[in-house]
């Protein structure tokens, strides 16, 4: 009944956009069916098709093949709810529901769209759901259903039973779907309209919308990693990561390129461009993902039926959003020059060195595959690669990041800003000299991350206190200007952790019996304890670890090592310390004879890779909540 | 004289001490840059498997017996191949992805220079 | 005129992507193919000695495995379904097992071994490049690797073995 149901919602979701597409020019030969009304059904049978299989979930109905594969009665109720997304056919399930989802949104809530951009915009948006639509019934159904249906079913993998995990993707996806409307947005506006500042007005928050969600989602699964995985590392280069690092590089060129064409109706190509290649490059995220032609941690199961279809789904998308703008480029009239130095001038500079990150990510995630197809040979393209070439093309946008909000449209003068840079410098210098001098064994990279982070952070904080006159004005204070200085501090803050944690980690691995005790930093560890432990589906050891510094008691900490029977799967679940500046971190292996492997992290700094983060996302979105309901 | 044979032994066992963790930093180094042929996506230094750890071991025993980074290197892709590697040799395979960034960023610094007017 | 070399690039990098699709054999290639065999230097079972002196004579199989592999088992009983369609020599070697837990398995399954070599540490297995058990390492007359099996011998793999060994034997 209920698989019936989820099928047959999707179908009619599949048919109502197929009909919302055809009827692009809104002729009204089915009255009830205008784009709103449209619209808002795609959305209600998603829902419900989703809800049904969430429902199937819930009470384990294992007669549904999805189900049985992916869960058990046994498990948890959050993590039977959230397992719905963590397999292939659920989270493109949950994939189209975002995509139904922000055309909802459009059709509802963005009263500044006129009924002729808007009804193309949602033809389009229907169109891409009509295709995921029919890739998902064609080759992903999550409701087909299996005979006799069995007991009981095969378990979720446990490193997915786990609250980060279990959020990480319906706020990527917010992200990473979410570009699909900028790309709606965009086709739409070659035939209604032109690409003007009034424009970027109106894709602006959408582009705030989804910048921030994906870096929400992605640094939700850095998190997870971090504290999941057991080896202290937030982020590895895997190939899905990549995927969906590629997405974020390219809105984040596109946020600061709309902010040009809304100010000074220049550089409309180029952004035109961007919001093509950020929908673009989620869709080749998903296809690296779903097809099976990288193995990963994260790749779903794979089958090559499936990997052509999404090529060709992607291929098709691409190639005609491209194909357009090739045959329309010469009808988009770019007037305006630009001076290098001015705001415009420093966001090109951006926009530059960030499309040039992102192609070479590209380039280091699929060269394997092409060098073994030309020449079989098969090499790793792994962290070293890709951290030597994002610090050297980052390090450059670092520094004009810092005092780019300082300048002024259209033009303006270098030398007035030096003294404002002369002060950023000395201040910077000095933290970095008092990082230095704090932790002198690490290398003298770590000293050049702490400078940029500083310089980032300097510069943020002194066009803050400048534009609003020392806070006088701060009762007036534009929402966007204050997102903006709490995402640049957030992404300061992001760097100096980033480099602490990576440079300045120290580490130990050791094997304890209980009652031996291992020294960290300042730290004393005292491996005090151990207990068998039971969960509802898993069985384990824990450990207790009481902390001391100069002999004072600081806390207790609980590292566990679980065993899940059903999938015959352990996890190493990782106790953490996180104490602002920095975290103490134990993780559990396996016992040899009476003893137990350790690894023992103190990591500087390292929670500031979230608290960046985190300050990166809440900017986007007091931006966003500032753009919204701005009339038109 | 006492005194001095006791200075002589603390510097020896302290050499000892320090040329101990010099190497355990040596083996670090190199164990991040070898990859777990076993795992998904971790390097020797980072994974518990077994391989991992036996590899590890054979290491640090080569930087004891005196061997460089790359002969141990070698050694390693000798029987696993260049895939063991995390960082890509720089060779006319590999040509093309390491010299990418660098043509992208002049590409990019052509096409720009037709957007700025001269100042 | 960059649109059409954007367009070109984006085409070129789809059929690449296509072409990688296709490739179906995901298991890791050995450097060793068509070298001589790597270093062995091994106690056996009865205490003989395998080592270099074993190889040079006639075409061989090398099989990694141990009592801890679970799909071991499964391979056990191609390798006496090999042996029976081509009375070819096995050498064993017991990867990182426990002496006594591996003479119960061979009671238990049967030996298809003309020797078995005990590598405790797991060196030899490296020094081999083994990455997982059950690996096999096809050898010719002059102690050169011509083939390699990543995981279970089965039905396949036993034809493709033994269209190996054929050619070999000319």
């Amino acid at each position: 009944m209920t698989a019936i149901i989820g099928n047959i919602s999707l179908i009619f979701a599949a048919l109502i956009s197929f009909y919302q597409f055809l009827n692009i020019r809104n002729i009204n030969k089915i009255r009830f069916l205008n784009p709103d009304r449209a619209i808002s059904l795609q959305f209600f049978f998603v829902l419900l098709s989703f809800f049904s299989l969430m429902f199937a979930y819930i009470v384990s109905d294992f007669s549904i093949l999805n189900v049985y594969q992916n869960s058990h009665s046994a498990k948890p109720l959050l993590y039977k709810i959230t397992g719905v997304w963590g397999n292939h056919e659920g989270s493109m399930l949950l994939w189209v529901l975002v995509l139904v989802f922000f055309g909802f949104l459009i059709s509802k809530f963005d009263r500044r769209l006129d009924m002729p951009y808007k009804t193309l915009t949602l033809s389009f948006q229907s169109l891409i759901t009509f295709i995921f639509l029919l890739f998902i019934l064609l080759t992903s159904n999550p409701f087909i259903l299996i005979s006799p249906v069995p007991l009981n079913g095969q378990d979720l993998n446990p490193l997915l039973q786990d609250p980060g995990l279990a959020f990480h993707p319906p706020n990527l996806y917010i992200g990473y779907v979410g570009l699909s409307i900028i790309f709606s947005f965009t086709i739409a506006r070659f035939y209604k309209g032109s690409f003007d500042s009034a424009w970027a007005k109106l894709i602006k928050p959408w582009v705030l919308l989804s910048w921030s969600f994906l870096t929400l989602g992605i640094s939700l699964g850095s998190w997870w990693a971090y504290y999941e995985l057991g080896w202290g590392g937030f982020w590895f280069w895997d190939p899905v990561e990549n995927a969906s690092l590629m997405p974020w590089l390219c809105a984040t060129a596109l946020l600061h390129s709309t902010l040009v064409l809304e100010k000074r109706n220049a550089l409309k190509k180029w952004t035109v461009f961007l919001a093509f290649l950020s929908f673009s490059f989620s869709l080749i995220g998903t296809f690296l993902v779903r097809s099976g032609i990288i193995t990963s941690v994260h790749a779903f199961a794979s089958d090559p039926t499936r990997g052509v279809f999404i090529l060709m789904i992607c291929a098709f998308f691409i190639f005609s959003s491209f194909i357009l703008l090739t045959k329309k480029a010469s009808s988009i009239k770019e007037e305006k020059l630009i001076t290098p130095i001015s705001k415009e001038g420093s966001i090109v500079f951006n926009n530059l060195l960030m499309v040039a990150l992102l192609l070479t990510i590209f380039t280091g995630t699929v060269y394997p595959i092409f060098l073994e197809i030309f020449t079989g040979e098969q090499i790793s393209v792994g962290p070293p690669y890709f951290n030597l070439t994002t610090t050297l093309i980052m390090g450059p946008a670092i520094l004009v990041m810092s005092f780019a909000p300082m300048l002024n449209w259209k033009k303006d003068d270098f030398f007035g800003l030096l003294s404002r840079l002369k002060t950023m410098l000395f201040l910077s210098l000095l933290v970095a000299f008092i990082f230095f001098y704090i932790n002198s064994q690490g290398p003298i990279v770590a000293v050049v991350g702490i400078f940029l982070a500083s310089w980032l952070f300097f510069g943020t904080i002194i066009n803050f206190f400048e534009r609003t006159n020392y806070l006088k004005k701060f009762k007036n204070l534009n929402k966007s200007f204050l997102g903006m200085t709490i995402a640049h501090l957030g992404v300061a803050i992001f760097i100096a952790g980033v480099t602490g944690s990576t440079l300045w980690k120290v580490e130990k691995i050791k094997t304890l019996k209980v009652g031996e005790k291992v020294l960290l930093n300042n730290y004393s560890l005292n491996f005090d304890k151990i207990k068998k432990i039971r969960g509802k589906n898993y069985i384990g050891h824990e450990a207790e670890f009481n902390i001391y510094k100069k002999n004072k008691f600081i806390k207790t900490l609980k590292p566990q090592k679980r065993f899940y029977p059903v999938q015959e799967f352990p996890t190493t679940e990782a106790a953490i310390y996180s104490r602002g500046f920095s975290d103490i971190y134990i993780a559990m292996s396996e016992p040899i004879d009476n003893s137990w492997l350790f690894r023992f992290h103190f990591s500087p700094l390292t929670p500031w890779i979230w608290i960046g983060s985190i300050m990166a996302f809440i900017g986007g979105i007091l931006s966003f909540s500032n753009r919204m309901f701005k009339g038109k | 004289m006492k005194k001095f044979l006791i200075l002589i032994i603390i510097i020896f066992f302290s050499q000892n001490i320090f040329a101990d963790e010099n190497l355990e930093k040596k083996a670090r180094e190199i164990n991040k840059k070898i990859r777990c042929v076993v795992c998904q996506s971790q390097s020797i230094d980072d994974s518990d498997s077994i391989l991992a750890r036996d590899l590890r071991k054979l290491i640090k025993q080569k930087l004891e017996e005196g061997q460089s980074e790359k002969e141990i290197t070698n050694y390693l892709v000798e029987r696993y191949g260049e895939f063991i590697l995390l960082k890509p040799k720089f060779n006319p395979n590999t040509y093309i992805l390491w010299l990418t960034p660098i043509i992208i960023i002049l590409f990019g610094i052509f096409l720009i220079k037709g957007i700025f007017r001269k100042n | 005129m960059k649109y059409i070399t954007l367009i070109i690039v984006t085409a070129f990098i789809f059929i690449c992507l296509f072409f990688g699709l296709n490739k179906k054999d995901k298991t890791l290639n050995s450097p060793l193919l068509n070298k001589p065999i790597p270093e062995i230097n091994l106690v056996s079972l009865k205490n003989e000695k395998l080592n270099e002196t074993d190889f040079k004579k006639e075409i061989l199989l090398v099989n990694f495995f141990a009592s801890w592999c679970v799909p071991c088992i499964v391979e056990h009983d191609f390798l006496f379904e090999l042996k029976k369609q081509k009375p070819i020599k096995i050498y064993g070697i017991n990867y990182k097992d426990d002496i006594e837990n591996l003479e119960i398995w061979l009671e238990k399954l049967g030996n298809p071994y003309s020797k078995i070599g005990i590598d405790k540490t797991g060196i030899t297995g490296i020094n081999w490049g083994v990455n997982g058990i059950p690996e096999s390492f096809l050898i010719d007359k002059n102690g050169i690797i011509k083939h390699k099996i990543n995981g279970v011998i089965n039905e396949k793999q036993i034809k493709i073995l033994l269209t190996k060994i054929e050619s070999l034997e000319k």
